[in-house]
């Protein structure tokens, strides 16, 4: 490349020769532009990842710095909680087998059921004088900062690997992936810091729903984590329900569910679940759109169980969704999703009047994260 | 970036070109499109760079409760504390001194909107 200089030089030197050196300038730029044209754009990607990956180890960083800090402040340990937090870091968890699919969900159920014990005893280890509802959030908290920890090996992963290969398909997808994982990192980051404080989060809008319906009656516990309250609305007998807050807790609205139909002997006209959907691009936050099925997230245990109960008593489930991005579904509430709990109310007391006859028994499940709201 | 550096000096090399040596009009318009092209290249990439930078460190929300009377119409924005959650009660409401305080709702907001 850096023989263009000199040539053009000397054709400067002999005159006629230099329109000749010239074009030959030229023809050898194009050259450059087109023969290494891949070259540099798969360089200009690499820059990109590595400042992305710069960034996420950043962001990782704050994340783990924030956890030890609050595990100190809450859990007070008595030995250094670095080494046994850094295991957490690093903790996976195989899921079973699918070439024989039957029978999964109760394995899946199991594993996780053993998971989340596992982890709320390790992380009750590193704080021992956390209470169950800060021992929520500090779950919460090591589990975002597992996440980001785990977002940035496997980026690290792909681009080290396609470094190592000059793999251009491996460094074009990974670029092309790079802004999605950036914004989820940075979520990530804002939940840990609501977790770390024990603010609501907007997936905590089916709560915040069911708490108020809750508000002053007499509520139980049934199943795990997962209270129970009665009241009545348009005349109708309404069972809500919600994982068991304010500590940082989805509970498992399945087996309540499932429990509560089968207190009922099946007697039930209608379950009405609320939960935070993802909006698409361009929509509204904070908007509520109703429709049918068993709106709950996660890897499908608790809908399965939803979905399979309901169809043994042919009960119809109707979901209220609040549509949010997933920025806002895992950082502090935003104002217009928490007014979107008035509108929420509002449609499911118009979806019981149309759907059920007074007298009727409707169990209303506010499915999410109940971090900081009580009932 | 031995690249961009390459490219930054045959850009330069040809508008040196163009502007004192001149010459015939087809090497000028020659010379015209590699400084063009070169240097357009590499401005454009350095603003890719500046582009990524400004993705910043975000700002932790601001996070606000809204504290309401079980009997009277006193309703109150505070600030978040520690410890606090929905449903919370805070003692005695000020204005009607029956009902207890209780928090009804909070909210965040983003630290800054561009
Ligand atoms: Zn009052």
């Amino acid at each position: 490349m850096l023989t263009v200089v000199p040539l053009d030089l000397l054709g400067d030197l002999f005159g006629n020769v230099g329109n000749i050196s010239q074009i030959a300038f030229t023809l050898l730029f194009i050259l450059l532009f087109f023969g290494f044209g891949q070259k540099l754009q798969m360089r200009q990607y690499m820059w990109d990842i590595d400042r992305g990956l710069r960034r996420l180890d950043v962001i990782r960083g704050q994340a783990k710095d924030l956890t030890l800090k609050t595990v100190k402040e809450i859990g007070k340990p008595t030995s250094d909680p670095m080494p046994q937090l850094n295991v957490l870091m690093e903790q996976f968890l195989i899921t079973p087998v699918d070439m024989d699919p039957s029978g999964i969900v109760s394995k899946f159920d199991h594993l996780l059921d053993v998971h989340e014990m596992k982890f709320k005893e390790d992380v009750h280890r590193i704080a021992p004088s956390a209470d169950p509802a800060q021992l929520n959030n500090l779950s919460n908290l090591v589990e975002a900062s597992w996440a980001l920890n785990t977002i940035y090996r496997i980026i690290r992963h792909f681009y080290l690997l396609g470094k190592k290969t000059n793999s251009i398909f491996i460094i074009i997808q990974l670029q092309a992936l790079l802004p999605l994982i950036m914004q989820e990192a940075e979520a990530y980051l804002g939940a840990a810091r609501a977790f770390a404080e024990g603010q609501p989060i907007g997936d905590g809008i089916g709560p915040l729903v069911a708490s108020r319906l809750m508000k002053d009656k007499s509520q139980r516990k049934v199943e795990k984590d997962v209270i129970v309250a009665e009241t009545t609305l348009e005349d109708r007998r309404i069972i809500a329900l919600k994982a068991e807050g304010p500590g940082g807790n989805v509970g498992k609205p399945g087996d309540a569910i499932r429990s509560l139909i089968e207190e009922n002997g099946g007697k039930v006209s209608m379950v009405v679940m609320i939960d935070a959907a993802l909006k698409f691009e361009g929509e509204n936050s904070g908007e509520v759109s109703e429709g049918i099925g068993a709106a709950i997230g996660g890897i499908g245990t608790e809908r399965f169980k939803i979905e399979e109960e309901a169809t043994k008593n042919k009960i119809p489930v109707y979901a209220v969704i609040v549509k949010e991005s997933i920025l806002e579904a895992i950082t502090p509430m935003r104002k217009e999703i928490l007014e979107a709990g008035e509108k929420v109310l509002e449609r499911i007391k118009s979806l019981i009047v149309e759907r059920s006859k007074p007298g009727d028994t409707i169990i209303v499940a506010g499915i999410g994260n109940t971090i900081g709201i009580g009932q | 970036m031995i690249l961009y550096i390459v490219l930054v000096l045959v850009g330069f090399y040809a508008l040196v070109n163009l502007v004192q040596v001149g010459g015939s009009p087809i090497s000028e318009a020659l010379y015209f499109v590699v400084a063009t092209l070169a240097l357009g290249f590499v401005a454009f990439s350095l603003m890719r760079v500046r582009r990524s930078f400004a993705l910043a460190n975000p700002a932790p929300n601001r996070v606000f409760e809204i504290v309401k009377c079980k009997q009277c119409s006193f309703k109150q924005i505070k600030n978040f504390a520690l410890g606090d959650y929905v449903t919370k009660t805070l003692g005695l409401c000020t204005q009607c001194n029956t009902a207890n305080l209780f928090i009804d709702g909070i909210y965040g907001e983003p630290p800054h909107r561009k």
